[in-house]
């Protein structure tokens, strides 16, 4: 199996949903996947709404997007960053070793603290979404 | 935790850790120092690193190793990559000069040079602990302190291009990638699929990286291979229970 072959499919899979969220609005049709969180008790998951804001998000409607899931929006640029770090670590690893803004961004990225941080804002989103 | 220097391929390493020193690929007769200790002695000898090195010859070990010198192999013909040549310069300048700058030795100095008597066949390094590096020309900073990011970030470990050192089991160059954390995967996984899931892998990325610094590769493949497998749940428990509860959700509405 290529090194690269998670990226790929990760690509595909990308392209394939921007085009299916660009086209479709979750938010009236009936054809797109349900939370299972929120059909069994009916409190919002930390991922609800993450249809809706990616539909509004590719029209540009940055307002509305923040109203479907705030959280997601929030992180966005934080997934992108870190998107081009793994891009890098799979295909020019020597980039991340040489420059050191990188190593060190990449580093506090694979750092413990930054689990904790991440796993601690999405459960407090959870909580606080729900009140 | 004992601290440990070796001799190979004429040159000095220390101090390290014992799981740090396996990374070396030292054979039994390596010459090995530590405190305590009046002579150099070949590795054999300490009981500790020979039981270490006796039981890190296994078939998991090898494998690795190919692995990785196989994604040298590719990476060695991608002429893309921009380096920063100023940045290495520094570095490489630091490193030949321990006296200066960031060189902090752990242990208290003992300028006793030639106190140790030299392990036969070697040439004359002096003693580990002094300052002034023995015979001065062939020490080498410690590994990994004249940065603040452990060794497998340091220019030690370099990119190592030559033919010689690819397949040189005894190169301190010689030293296989972090495994995959699979972070950004994770996270995503949270929001676009399956919460509980998800975090477990959250869980196990982080703790790839912190064994890999440690030195612990087999404990950073492990956490690696955990959280990519805790991933592929969340995404199939995803995809899979979704469209049930589009499908439930209907016939309830």
């Amino acid at each position: 199996m290529r090194k690269d072959a998670g990226l790929f499919v990760a690509l595909i899979v990308a392209v394939v949903a921007a085009v299916i969220y660009g086209m479709f609005d979750p938010a009236s049709s009936t054809y797109f996947p349900r939370c299972g969180f929120k059909v069994l008790t009916d409190y919002d998951c930390p991922g609800c709404g993450s249809q809706r804001t990616l539909h509004a998000l590719l029209h540009g409607d940055i307002s509305a997007a923040w109203g479907y899931n705030a959280f997601l929006v929030a992180i966005l640029p934080l997934v992108v960053i870190l998107l081009i770090v793994e891009y890098l670590r799979v295909f020019h690893p020597p980039v991340l070793r040489y420059s050191s803004l990188l190593r060190r961004i990449e580093h506090f990225f694979a750092s413990k603290r930054f689990a904790v941080l991440i796993i601690f804002l999405a459960l407090a989103w959870w909580i606080g979404r729900n009140v | 935790m004992m601290k440990y220097w070796i001799i190979l391929n004429n040159t000095q390493f220390g101090p390290m850790e014992a799981q740090e020193l396996l990374s070396y690929n030292p054979t039994l007769d390596t010459p090995v120092w530590h405190e305590g200790l009046e002579n150099w002695v070949a590795l054999r000898d300490v009981p500790a690193l020979r039981e270490l090195v006796e039981r890190s010859a296994n078939p998991t070990v090898c494998d690795r190793t190919r692995q990785w010198i196989e994604v040298r192999e590719t990476e060695k013909s991608d002429n893309s990559v921009t380096i920063d040549v100023a940045e290495e310069e520094t570095k490489s300048e630091e490193c030949k000069n321990p006296n200066q700058g960031s060189y902090n030795p752990q242990q208290p100095q003992q300028p006793l040079q030639g106190q140790y008597p030299n392990y036969p066949n070697y040439p004359n390094y002096g003693n580990p602990h002094s300052q002034q590096g023995g015979n001065g020309q062939s020490y080498v900073a410690p590994q990994g302190q004249s940065n603040g990011y452990g060794q497998p970030y340091g220019q030690q470990y370099g990119y190592p291009y030559g033919n010689q050192s690819i397949g040189n089991p005894h190169d301190p160059n010689f030293y296989p990638p972090c495994p995959p954390t699979y972070l950004v995967w994770s996270i995503l996984s949270i929001f676009l699929c399956c919460l509980p899931l998800g975090i477990v892998a959250v869980v196990y990325s982080s703790k790839v990286r912190p064994a890999y610094d440690r030195g612990d590769l087999s404990e950073a493949q492990r956490a690696s291979n955990t959280a990519m497998w805790w991933l592929i749940a969340a995404i199939v428990v995803g995809l899979v229970s979704a469209p049930f509860f589009a499908v439930c959700s209907m016939m309830g509405a």
